[in-house]
């Protein structure tokens, strides 16, 4: 495949346009659309792996397996028309988090790296409407309590279990369960309010 | 779905979103999810509310050998898949007027090769397929393939086991959780393996059992089917 671009720091912005017809090639077996796909999406989808699996030797062999997916799936993207990244990041997460289940890491939790920062990401082009529902994700955020709004960044972005949460956060278990549960229910109040 | 389900799906659906949804529960939600309709729509919406927390500001490059990974699996993916190709293939050969046995028998032998020397398929008591434990001809190597969601318990390992006729069970190594794995075998190993008429699966602490013989529960057991 053509030489990437290392230079940058910053993931260029796919348009979610172009990531869906991309992906609508490869349901038809092309494969030069999911080299395309890889140059645009791979970087980033990197990042999300790497955030939760710390480890760059496992997070690759993720990304791997991320693309063997969606290579594999392509077909059943229908569903998720108009939301081609939300579809991807899922892939790259759930594996992240199975990888994480079956024991063949340990997070090493340095706590100053774990330290939770919302990075509350600008949508890849951004649209009034999605705008609209970045503005809404961190206003309800913010109305979480402290606690809560740890454990549900906790385990999003970094992908850490309930036990994983109650060492890094150092509170009882039966809290922290309570914490992500609320903080979820006020999230969806808040969010379809 | 009445409302106390409702509930308890959009609750489920909510922390197998966020991830704190593991193990076992995990598993169940995943397949109860791909089965229903209803249910992964409850899912796509809480995808959607945390859409904002996932891409992050983080971007990393990864290493050259990730794309040529990918072109090896998916050739390897192409090359095993059956259904499209066999049909097509089939066309072929009947437009063509070569609907022979010479064809017939050609192709039965590469869609059955490599031909293992014998193999086990472990199910669930509702009969969906979890793995298969293929031996290679000569009984030297091991492979041992998921072939749907593995039910793990968090802090558990599944080990396979040869049960051969009259004597102790013996440990096979552990099972993958997801893919597949290959091992070579010692002679015991296959010494007990061509005497075993059935395989056990036993749910052990994490890296297997600290005895060499099973100490936790019997999971699994299916036929070994030695081939000819």
């Amino acid at each position: 495949m053509s030489r990437m671009d290392n230079t940058h720091s910053e993931a260029p912005a796919p348009d979610e346009a172009a990531v869906e017809h991309l992906l609508e090639r490869c349901a038809d077996g092309d494969r030069a659309a999911l080299e395309r796909l890889y140059q645009l999406t791979s970087r980033r989808l990197f990042g999300v792996l790497l955030r939760i699996l710390k480890r760059r030797d496992l997070a690759e062999d993720a990304l791997q397996e991320v693309f063997v997916r969606v290579w594999q799936r392509a077909r059943q993207f229908d569903a998720y028309r108009g939301r081609a990244t939300a579809w991807l990041v899922s892939i790259a997460r759930y594996r992240a988090i199975d990888v994480a289940r079956s024991g063949r890491v340990l997070l090493s939790l340095d706590a100053p790296d774990v330290e939770p920062r919302l990075e509350i990401a600008a949508a890849p082009e951004p649209t009034p409407e999605s705008n609209r529902t970045r503005a809404a994700l961190e206003r309800c955020l913010g109305l979480l309590n402290e606690g809560q709004r740890r454990c549900v960044t906790l385990a999003f972005v970094h992908g850490l279990s309930h036990d994983e949460i109650a060492t890094t956060v150092g509170s009882p278990l039966g809290t922290i369960k309570s914490w992500v549960r609320r903080g979820l229910l006020s999230l969806r109040q808040c969010l379809e309010a | 779905m009445n409302e106390r389900n409702r509930e308890l799906i959009d609750r489920l659906a909510s922390e197998y979103v966020l991830g704190t949804l593991r193990g076992a529960a995990r598993r169940r939600f995943e397949s109860l999810s791909a089965k229903s309709g209803s249910i992964a729509s409850v899912v796509r919406r809480w995808e959607d509310r945390f859409l904002g927390l996932a891409p992050g500001a983080t971007a990393a490059q990864p290493s050259q050998r990730v794309w040529t990974g990918i072109l090896r699996e998916i050739d390897e993916y192409e090359r095993t898949k059956p259904r499209d190709s066999t049909r097509r293939a089939w066309t072929f050969a009947l437009a063509a007027g070569l609907v022979g046995l010479v064809v017939a028998v050609g192709w039965y032998r590469y869609m059955q090769e490599p031909p293992p020397g014998a193999v086990a398929i472990f199910t669930t008591t509702a009969g969906g397929e979890i793995w298969r434990v293929e031996a290679s001809k000569d009984t030297t190597s091991l492979r041992m393939a998921t072939l749907g969601p593995v039910p793990l318990e968090a802090g558990r390992s599944f080990e396979l086991w040869a049960l051969p006729e009259g004597g102790n069970p013996v440990s096979l190594g552990l099972m993958p959780t997801a893919g597949s794995a290959s091992a070579k075998l010692t002679a015991e190993q296959r010494a007990a393996l061509l005497a075993s008429r059935k395989l056990a699966i036993s749910l052990e602490p994490v890296g297997g059992s600290p005895t060499g013989s099973p100490t936790g529960p019997v999971v699994h057991a299916a036929d070994w089917v030695i081939g000819g």
